[in-house]
């Protein structure tokens, strides 16, 4: 393969650098700015490239890579049954180990939050075993996905549990009211916001949609819309 | 006892940021010794990691419960992150304590040079005399005692240095300023700015930020990468900590003493002047003395007051500086929490995860109460917007599995903005020292005192209807209004408790920012301001800054100082 100055930075490279010399490994990251578009003058003469010659953009990742893992927060059953319901959720999770990074997070997570975790994966065996008297995990993928199906498809108990809005603290019951019962699809949504959230920030998740690396434009375009185009829009 | 050291300088600053740097340069440029007693330790080009995937950090920036274990309140800061959070102040080692009912989040405390400069929005708006001159508009609180034609020549001068990108639209309340080329609106936005000029008359625009669309001083033009509040290794948006102090620094009259925790302006009785500063070093934890000619405190509104109230002495037993018994009273802070968002449906384009990404966003100029016009019946003052919009994923796509990732990438055209409203001036609004609790570096901490008024509920109530019929004008769909007030703190603007005025009975600062009662103490932040108006106060404490340090070489020429 041509070796070209302005290949995209890849996964398997920035692993790679590991091993490298430290000027090896500049000239790869030096080689990998403005990844995949010819540099116009203005951007080469950039001082971005003082940055990439920086400790900084050489530090190594710290996603949990090794083979001797162990998590911290899930039990074995849980963490089994986490990566068979990611990879149901966000196909691929399992390659961009989005259970790892879960387990890491919700490891120093509130003790609500941890909570909430471990009951939504715990009625998800629930249900498993009253339709089919079996864990989630060693369930067939048919009777799994009609799981998955009929919770994404329920009524939510109490909206608010996905990805944007998992962080925000639950609002307390008033004083004597009881907040509404978790449903199948709260729990859905529980796990799902934390399987988009681990995936989609990963490495491997970005590049998925497309994620190049570059991290320097040399303009800003605007609206091409005709002024008369978008004032008469509806 | 204090280390009693034999430098002595011509002016010592307290602090690095917005103020601070401008008058670390001014002065030093100008040929005089000035210490810089910074509370932050040293900034650089290594910290800044604008570049630097989530991914390549522990917890891609997600798990906020690791940084409110030490920043419970300033991981409320949207700038606060896994990033960065190590440049806030540690909330458990510097608290402060409010009453029970009278919550006030006070964010954006940084404690690297530069201050919060180094996170700050950089929206940069003029004042007008509707602003300076409010209290004669509308019969509320006091005019400043100085008008537009006072400090015009300053803004000119601190907008040409900092460098704002911008438009001019020729609002006499909103003053055009020496803008660089402004930063492009996207096809949402320009939709919402032509509709609403054309049906409601109101003005959105490319926010003036301080970001460089044209190379200036060595600084390159933005390169879009997007988060400025983590550094920016081309420094393109302003930072004090690469420009006025690194220009300061370089003017060889400048001495950077940083990590040093300001503790009490230090005076000697006979003259009534003050001979230097007090500090803690935060490191070691010795109390150190730095002799100067005449003191500049530049430490952020909040942390200005808390020295001089630290400082209470038997012949300023009520603080430093304050024979009015003003001092601390009348905070603000601007009111927050009204807006609304829509759907622009017909202008998605395709969702990209690669920039370029602006770092300004749309500003609408104020439009009620103006001069000549309506007045509102159920407030005074008024608001302008912060907001934006664009394409991005649709990150609440239902489902799962394959389904779900390919609804996921249907580009879903957002514009939403949020009210930034005038707070009146109150005297009920105030700071204090707390009678117990001292902070890790042993100085007594501050109790603040703070709530919103009718005036600030009714403006809250206008902004979700107004920017509801903005959107509905420019043809969004699913338009969603929201009304939430902000907790006091929240717009991360606080000034206003050591305002200036005519009368040393009613005011701390004349109009140079100088003491009425100390003539060789000044304040430079946010301190002073009379009134908030409704616009980021940052552009106005660089510019008014500049013309007190001018006025204070003039008075030391004049052997006044």
């Amino acid at each position: 393969m041509k070796k070209s100055p302005l290949r995209i930075l890849n996964h398997a490279e920035t692993r790679e650098t590991r091993g490298l010399s430290r000027r090896q490994a500049v000239q790869r990251l030096l080689g990998s700015a403005g990844a995949g578009l010819v540099l116009p003058v203005p951007l080469a003469a950039h001082p971005i490239h003082k940055h990439l010659m920086s400790a900084t953009a050489l530090a190594a990742s710290a996603t949990a890579a090794g083979p001797d893992w162990q998590p911290q927060f899930f039990d074995p059953h849980q963490n089994e049954t986490f990566i068979v319901m990611a990879e149901l959720i966000v196909p691929n999770s399992t390659q961009a180990q989005v259970n790892r990074f879960v387990d890491t997070l919700i490891s120093v997570d509130t003790p609500e939050n941890q909570k909430k975790l471990v009951a939504s994966l715990g009625a998800f065996d629930h249900e498993a075993v009253a339709r089919h008297n079996q864990p989630f995990k060693d369930l067939s993928e048919d009777q799994q996905v009609a799981i998955l199906t009929a919770a994404s498809a329920g009524e939510q108990g109490q909206p608010g549990q996905g990805r944007r809005r998992r962080r925000r603290p639950a609002v307390p019951a008033a004083n004597g009211s009881e907040a509404p019962a978790l449903t199948m699809r709260d729990h859905f949504e529980d796990i799902k916001g934390w399987v988009s959230g681990a995936f989609y920030s990963s490495e491997f998740g970005m590049k998925e949609l497309g994620w190049t690396g570059q991290v320097a434009w040399d303009s800003l375009p605007g609206c091409e819309h005709s002024p008369a185009a978008t004032s008469s829009h509806r | 006892m204090a280390d009693q050291s034999n430098a002595s300088y011509d002016v010592a600053v307290v602090g690095s940021g917005a103020s601070g740097g401008w008058a670390c340069k001014r002065l030093s440029e100008a040929g005089l010794k000035v210490a810089l007693v910074d509370a932050g330790r040293p900034q650089s080009d290594a910290n800044f990691t604008e570049h630097k995937p989530a991914f390549d950090l522990k917890y891609r920036d997600q798990a906020d419960s690791v940084i409110r274990r030490t920043r419970p309140v300033q991981k409320d800061c949207y700038a606060c992150m896994e990033y960065n959070y190590d440049w806030f102040a540690n909330d458990l080692d510097e608290p402060y304590t409010t009453a029970a009912d009278k919550p006030f989040s006070w964010q954006g405390r940084l404690r690297v040079t530069g201050g919060r400069t180094n996170v700050w929005g950089r929206v940069s708006l003029r004042l007008s005399d509707l602003d300076f001159k409010a209290a004669s508009f509308d019969g509320y609180g006091e005019n400043w005692p100085l008008s537009y034609k006072d400090v015009e020549p300053y803004y000119d001068l601190v907008e040409e240095y900092v460098g704002i990108c911008g438009q001019a639209e020729g609002l006499p309340h909103l003053p055009d300023g020496h803008f660089q080329p402004p930063m492009p609106l996207n096809c949402a936005e320009t939709q919402f700015r032509n509709s609403v000029k054309a049906k409601l008359g109101w003005v959105p625009m490319p926010t003036r930020s301080a970001n460089l669309t044209k190379a200036i001083n060595g600084r390159a033009a933005c390169h879009y990468c997007g988060p400025c509040e983590r550094g920016c290794v081309t420094h393109s948006y302003f930072n004090a900590a690469f420009t006025t102090v690194a220009d300061a620094l370089k003017s060889g009259n400048c001495t950077h003493i940083p990590n040093a925790m300001a503790y009490q302006v230090l005076m000697d009785p006979e003259r009534n002047r003050a001979r230097g500063v007090l500090y803690i070093d935060r490191i070691t934890r010795q109390p150190r003395e730095v002799k100067a000619r005449a003191v500049v405190l530049c430490a952020q509104s909040l942390e200005s007051v808390r020295i001089l109230l630290n400082s209470a002495n038997s012949q300023y037993p009520k603080g430093l500086a304050n024979s009015s018994g003003v001092l601390g009273h009348y905070l603000m802070d601007h009111i927050m929490g009204g807006g609304a968002s829509g759907e622009f449906p017909d202008l998605a384009g395709k969702p990209s995860i690669n920039g370029p990404n602006r770092p300004a966003g749309m500003y609408v100029a104020r439009f009620r109460n103006l001069p000549g016009g309506p007045r509102s019946k159920n407030f005074l003052r008024g608001f302008g917007y912060e907001g934006g919009g664009g394409t991005g994923f649709n990150w609440g796509a239902a489902g799962f599995g394959k389904s779900y990732k390919e609804a996921l990438l249907q580009g879903q055209c957002y514009l939403g903005i949020g009210g930034f409203g005038e707070c009146l001036a109150r005297w009920d609004n105030y700071v204090e020292i707390d009678p117990e609790m001292k902070d890790t570096f042993g100085i007594p901490v501050l109790r603040i005192h703070m709530t919103y008024g009718e005036n600030e509920s009714a403006m809250v109530k206008d902004m979700a209807e107004s920017a509801g019929e903005m959107l509905e004008a420019a043809g969004a769909k699913n338009v969603h209004k929201n009304e939430h007030p902000s907790t006091p703190g929240w717009a991360i603007h606080e000034v206003g408790i050591a305002r200036m005025g005519n009368d040393p009975k009613k005011s701390v600062l004349n109009q140079f920012q100088q003491s009425h009662d100390v003539k060789n103490v000044f304040m430079c932040d946010g301190a002073g301001f009379t009134s908030t108006a409704c616009q980021n106060p940052t552009l106005t404490i660089m510019t008014l800054c500049v013309r007190s340090m001018d006025y204070l070489m003039g008075e030391m020429k004049r052997g006044n100082v």
